[in-house]
């Protein structure tokens, strides 16, 4: 639950929903400020998160990508230094 | 800014405090509690977001030393001693290799001292020092 909200003593979860109207109209306008400013830094905070979560996934695809090649390099190396060294000892 | 303070006519940023507290006394027990199951909402899915990002991370750096593994293999691969009649080939493919190598740097977008120092280490990798050892090794056979 947000720290903002478990201060204000309100459980969206498990208050039921008279209780949360009662909670509501308690609250004073610096309090209902405090929500504004807490939900618009939240959508800042998962938008932020969003694109990060974007950026690593491409990262990984990427490197997946780039494992999957390089395994077939390797495979193509280990083949072309077996011949080599059949060559050489013929 | 968020969809619902959006909707309410309420934008943290260029509002003033003055004003937020203007909009807010205005407010009904409806609104606010939308308010507060957004701030829920929102906190949730940050918490989730987090926990993603965190897995995203471990397995990046799983990569990245992953990826120091392999440096190591084809640097070890590219100091192995070969016979004379073997270098043209495995010289070709290592530099294949180290292809691979930057390519993985770059798409991660790392400044890599180390690709730089491995590659300096290792110049015979490089296609150029291949064609001239090749060109070298004609001259004297003719």
């Amino acid at each position: 639950m947000s720290a903002l909200l478990e201060l204000l003593d309100i459980d969206p979860h498990s208050n039921s929903n008279a209780e949360l109207h009662k909670k509501a109209a308690e609250l004073d306008a610096s309090d209902i400020v405090a929500l504004v400013r807490k939900l618009e830094l939240l959508a800042c905070e998962n938008e932020a998160l969003r694109a990060e979560n974007e950026r690593l996934r491409m990262v990984e695809a990427e490197f997946e990508r780039l494992a999957r090649q390089i395994r077939l390099v390797c495979a193509r190396h280990s083949a072309n230094r077996a011949r080599l060294t059949r060559m050489s000892k013929n | 800014m968020a969809n619902l303070l959006e909707t309410m006519g309420l934008d943290p940023h260029s509002n003033s405090t003055t004003e937020l507290h203007k909009v807010a006394k205005d407010m009904d027990s409806g609104e606010i509690m939308d308010l507060m199951r957004e701030v829920e909402r929102l906190s949730s899915e940050n918490a989730m977001l987090r926990v993603e990002v965190e897995s995203l991370q471990v397995k990046k750096q799983s990569f990245l030393e992953e990826r120091a593994e392999i440096v190591k293999l084809i640097a070890a691969e590219i100091n192995s001693p070969l016979p004379e009649n073997e270098a043209d080939g495995l010289n070709g493919a290592s530099f294949y290799l180290f292809l691979f190598y930057f390519r993985a740097c770059s798409s991660l977008r790392v400044h890599d001292a180390h690709a730089a120092r491995v590659a300096h280490a290792h110049p015979q990798a490089h296609p150029a020092r291949v064609r001239e050892q090749r060109g070298s090794r004609e001259a004297h056979e003719e």
